[in-house]
């Protein structure tokens, strides 16, 4: 955190939250973090199958030769 | 996909592929994506089938509905139509969310003919629009609802979109009266980097009323091992600054003292607003 912005929280009379309020959240993130990994893992899966997938027909529209 | 993937990355783009494939993700995961990285102003390249042929067309913009149900988690069952480019009906077309809307008319397909599409971002963004919306269900349950003490119903509603923090720090300056002193402020000290995703937070009434519950400003470079890739979150009443320069979780808790009884108008900072 920047000084300019610690400086404004302590004017504005900032105060830390208790970190046992933040126990839920900070192990929430400890399961989701593999489960975004293994989202992002399928994700690529799927675009590998895409770019090796055949090209069937195609509707767009042709150029004159 | 796999030839218009390698244009994009032989122009020097960073080009990600989405496929939608039941057994990956589910639909409103799948759209949930599409819609994410549409409104942070990234066009799309869309490849779709329609009876067996192969198809492509480019989705710029979209529309939202007049009288949306409640939709599950994500505002994409808010969409009506996508404003796309489609080189057999130029120069633009409408392409419906309903299936029943194309009947008879063009073009006789909607989206649940697309199949994948494809996302050029810069080379900076490292936390990608499925990490969001996981990440969101966490922020609504964890920090919303149990420490904030936001009403459950009036954060289920999610939306996410990618923007530069110039472009949020001029949507703060222009909308100095209704965001508060404090809070706008706040987004101009804020030490972070040049792409942010926006997360945003309503019930789906306050988002038929164009107003949010609350606000989220996420690390979009993050990486997506990252445990804590948030600034600051916000609901109408306080702010919570998380300290990120530290390996533990540290957060400072400010009032924002806002206009009383102005509501949080939803950010449109990407895709402009068209009156029909």
């Amino acid at each position: 955190m920047n000084k300019r912005l610690k400086k404004f929280l302590k004017e504005q009379g900032a105060t830390p939250v208790d970190n046992k309020e933040l126990e839920e959240y900070r192990t929430e993130m400890d399961r989701v973090m593999p489960e975004i990994a293994e989202t992002i893992r399928r994700r690529e899966l799927g675009a590998a199958e895409l770019r090796v997938g055949a090209s069937g027909p195609s509707r767009s529209r042709k150029t004159e030769d | 996909m796999w030839e218009a993937e390698r244009v994009f990355n032989a122009a020097g783009c960073f080009p990600i592929i989405v496929g939608r494939d039941p057994l990956l993700s589910t639909d409103e995961e799948f759209f949930g994506q599409l819609l994410a990285y549409m409104e942070s102003g990234f066009p799309l390249f869309i490849g779709l089938n329609v009876d067996g042929d192969g198809h492509a067309i480019v989705a710029a913009g979209h529309n939202w509905k007049k009288d949306a149900a409640a939709a599950a988690h994500h505002v994409w069952g808010h969409v009506d139509t996508l404003l796309t480019v489609d080189d057999n009906l130029l120069p633009y077309v409408t392409v419906p969310v309903d299936r029943g809307a194309s009947d008879g008319a063009e073009p006789d397909y909607s989206t649940e003919n697309f199949e994948s599409f494809i996302v050029t971002l810069p080379e900076k963004i490292g936390y990608p629009a499925e990490a969001m919306a996981k990440y969101a269900r966490v922020v609504e349950a964890r920090l919303l609802i149990r420490v904030m003490g936001c009403e459950p119903e009036s954060v289920s509603l999610h939306r996410y979109f990618m923007t530069t923090i110039s472009g949020l720090r001029r949507y703060a300056r222009e909308n100095a009266s209704q965001l508060g002193k404090k809070l706008v402020d706040l987004i101009m000290r804020l030490d972070t980097a040049q792409f942010v995703w926006v997360m945003e937070f309503s019930s789906p009434e306050q988002w038929a009323g164009g107003r949010v519950a609350a606000r989220g400003i996420v690390d979009a470079s993050a990486s997506h091992k990252d445990p804590n890739p948030i600034w600051l979150l916000h609901n109408e009443e306080v702010a919570f600054v998380f300290d990120r320069s530290k390996a533990e979780l540290a957060v400072q808790a400010v009032g924002l003292n806002r206009p009383g009884n102005v509501p949080l108008q939803r950010m449109e900072v990407n895709l402009r607003p068209v009156r029909k």
